[in-house]
């Protein structure tokens, strides 16, 4: 899957395309992604989108059905929709797409994977899209991310363990810890500010989150 | 209960005392609609015309209370979800010391180590007299029923491990509390995890309250919860019934100090940062009915600096049965070691000097706890080790001859079986501070536990201020108050919590 994301980064040279460009024809031609009987099409910026639905996000799973399943793996939001300015979620060069609260969310969240000083944003510039972290969930309200979805990449979880494991006092350990079992996100925040949650009641530690 | 004429003209004296009662009137408003915030106390709140989602069963808090009523809730596969606001499941109970009082378990351990005899009427006893007798009796006959059952739950059906120890600690008049091999609450919360997931509870975490959704008018129901995920607000529908198990109070100064203005900032606090009140709050703004809010405990035992309650600060409390002591700065004792905490605390803070220590000898050791423990505390630097107890005062820096003389004169009390200076029961139970190594660790108290909280009946149905039941509206744990009285004996709250979140569970599906 890494290797198709990077793939198709690489075909839209960099995040931002030029505005009225159908954002299909940014990776496909239409000869390859028209079956042989489909009409004739003339492609326009929302040509596909216009008959292949996407299915409304804060739906059940937005990537069931139509052209956002045939999407789902691999290919990241911002490729065909807008994530900037004041309608986002319209598909490049289309018309001002409906703004939901979901929508906003998203929004949000893509431009600090974008452009903020946070994880969400190294996380951008190691190609890790939000199908990286949020599979086929979109991120939504509240959404989680299991602890087997960071470690396939930071893991395993024991050389974490041995990385953090304190000269001294073995026991201070933030990834071996008497709360056994916990989030990742619980101090690794992606889209806020990382916070160390040991220090929050033991405050004499003295504990900084990696930059 | 009033008669429904009474009760309405009363609610409605007390509207207009709150707010203009225009808003109140107003079909489609939610009760009592005084929010927390200064900005939105005029405004009603409206109750949702959509919901985000529903569930059949919501829980509040996922502590010990919240996962026992979310695990019997789902027993009958209904849909059952728990909003936890804190990053980490848990909220006191993982952090908790791992005391459990019971009279009884399946596995007899005070039989199998003679330890005497034990009843559940004797706990009953012991929780009534250990809080002044303010708790109510019924329900504390409740919590003493049923502890060993919930005990066993947790063993058979979630895997839950106790140590093959059993100590008698300040106020009870036995042998009864358990501690689980972990030696923290995180070997409950993870059983009782385990059951609730097992049967189809869902915990979903930085998810934080921020209203009760219940309908206008006489006995209506709660309906739902609104959720403030960083502003984004959403509404959640509760089919079956909303159960609050938010937990206590005593990180919420402002709370606590407008309840009981002795218990100062200055004052360290044991509990995770999500010990606030808000939840409580927002109960009596739809009419729930609080009682006993100005009693809150102190730990006697926590770290004198930050009053972190760690593995080596239930030392101090495991102790006392077995002849564990208290001294001053001096080298004096100063109280009776199996005092109740409010005692212990308050004559700490008497003897004018910070801190107070725990002084106990080798022997002990296996009896209230394990070695691994206490070397590891050692390395910490919490607990301090010597060959003679003129050492050991002078790594904790006491006068040596008169820690010498009190350690004693302590030992002739036990051969004596008398203690002249604090009148201590002394049993045969209590080893004499003779043989070394010898230990010490240091102690101050720390708030800790709020006994006050929401008014429930024996089915945790939470009551309203006019006596009636809150249709669809549960309470359970430290966010009840009524049944420590003025002060929970140590080891009860597990017991409190998975007893009522179990009846507060299972009468939300009924
Ligand atoms: C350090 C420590 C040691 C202790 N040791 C013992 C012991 O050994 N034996 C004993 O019997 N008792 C002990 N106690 C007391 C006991 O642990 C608590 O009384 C008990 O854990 C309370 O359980 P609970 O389920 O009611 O609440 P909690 O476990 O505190 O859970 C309540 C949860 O609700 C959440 N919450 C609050 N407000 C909201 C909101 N608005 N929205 C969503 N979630 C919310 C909180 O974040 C929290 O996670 C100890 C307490 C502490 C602090």
């Amino acid at each position: 899957m890494k290797t198709l994301i990077f793939i198709i980064t690489l075909c839209i040279s960099g995040f931002v395309i030029a505005a009225q460009k159908p954002a299909c024809l940014e990776c496909h031609q239409p000869a390859d992604v028209l079956p042989k009987d489909h009409k004739k099409v003339k492609f326009q910026p929302v040509t596909c989108p216009a008959c292949h639905k996407g299915v409304d996000i804060g739906k059940t799973d937005p990537f069931a059905a139509g052209i956002h399943l045939k999407h789902s793996d691999g290919v990241e939001c911002s490729v065909c929709h807008e994530m900037k300015g004041s309608a986002p979620f319209t598909v490049k060069g289309g018309k001002k797409g409906k703004v939901t609260e979901e929508t906003d969310l998203i929004k949000d969240t893509m431009v600090s994977w974008q452009t903020s000083a946070l994880l969400d944003n190294k996380h951008a510039n190691a190609q890790v899209f939000c199908n990286g972290c949020h599979g086929r969930e979109l991120p939504v309200f509240a959404a989680e991310v299991s602890n087997d979805v960071c470690l396939v990449c930071h893991g395993p979880l024991e050389d974490l363990q041995k990385k953090t494991e304190p000269m001294e006092f073995k026991d201070r350990n933030p990834h071996k810890s008497h709360l056994g079992d916990v989030a990742c996100s619980m101090c690794h925040h992606m889209h806020t500010e990382q916070t160390a949650y040991c220090v929050s009641c033991h405050q004499k530690f003295e504990m900084t989150m990696p930059k | 209960m009033k008669s429904k004429n009474e009760s309405g003209l009363s609610r409605r004296r007390f509207l207009q005392t709150g707010m203009t009662v225009a808003a109140v009137t107003a079909s489609g408003m939610a009760m009592n609609l005084l929010s927390p915030s200064e900005a939105e106390a005029m405004a009603p709140k409206k109750i949702p015309a959509k919901w985000d989602k529903t569930h059949d069963v919501i829980v509040i808090g996922s502590g010990f209370a919240g996962l026992a009523a979310a695990a019997e809730a789902a027993a009958g596969g209904l849909d059952v979800v728990i909003l936890e606001k804190m990053p980490l499941y848990g909220g006191n109970s993982i952090i908790n010391g791992g005391e459990y009082n019971s009279w009884t378990d399946l596995i007899h351990l005070r039989e199998t180590l003679k330890l005497g005899d034990d009843s559940a009427a004797l706990h009953k006893a012991d929780t009534l007299k250990g809080g002044d007798f303010y708790g109510n009796p019924e329900l504390v006959q409740i919590l003493t029923d049923n502890s060993s059952d919930a005990l066993n739950w947790m063993v058979t059906e979630g895997g839950l491990k106790l140590r093959p120890i059993l100590n008698r600690t300040g106020g009870h008049s036995a042998y009864r509390t358990h501690t689980c091999v972990e030696g923290v609450g995180r070997g409950y919360t993870e059983a009782l995890k385990r059951i609730a997931e097992k049967r189809g509870a869902k915990i979903m975490l930085n998810m934080p309250v921020s209203w009760i959704w219940r309908e206008e008018g006489d006995n209506k129901p709660v309906l739902g919860v609104e959720v403030d995920v960083k502003g984004r607000k959403r509404n959640l529908k509760a089919r079956k019934a909303v159960i609050m198990a938010s937990g206590g109070f005593s990180r919420d100064i402002k709370m606590r100090m407008s309840f009981n203005p002795a218990i100062v900032p200055e004052f360290n606090c044991t509990n995770q940062p999500g010990a606030t009140g808000e939840m409580l709050r927002y109960a009596q703004a739809i009419g729930a009915d609080s009682l006993q809010l100005c009693f809150i405990q102190l730990y006697p035992y926590a770290e004198p600096e930050t009053g972190t309650l760690d593995s080596p600060a239930v030392y101090p409390f495991r102790g006392p049965g077995y002849g564990l002591i208290y001294v001053d700065k001096k080298g004096k004792r100063f109280v009776n070691d199996l005092e109740r905490r409010d005692v212990v605390s308050h004559a700490e803070i008497n003897t004018g000097m910070k801190p107070t220590y725990s002084i106990f000898c080798q022997s002990m050791i296996p009896l209230m706890g394990t070695q691994d423990e206490v070397d590891k505390g050692i390395a910490k630097g919490r607990f301090f080790k010597a060959d003679s107890i003129a050492e050991l005062a002078q790594k904790l820096g006491l006068p040596a001859d008169t820690l010498v003389a009190t350690v004693n004169q302590h030992n002739q009390y036990l051969k004596d079986g008398k203690d002249p200076d604090f009148g201590k029961p002394i049993t045969a139970r209590m080893i004499p501070i003779d043989k070394g190594p010898f230990y010490g660790i240091a102690q101050w108290p720390a708030v800790h536990h709020t006994m006050g909280g929401l008014r429930i009946n024996d089915t945790a149905q939470v009551i309203d201020i006019w006596g009636s039941v809150i249709p669809n509206l549960f309470a359970c744990g430290e966010v009840t108050g009524g049944i420590h009285g003025d002060n929970r004996l140590g080891g009860n709250a597990i017991a409190d919590c998975v007893v009522f979140g179990r009846i507060a569970g299972r009468s939300a599906v009924k």
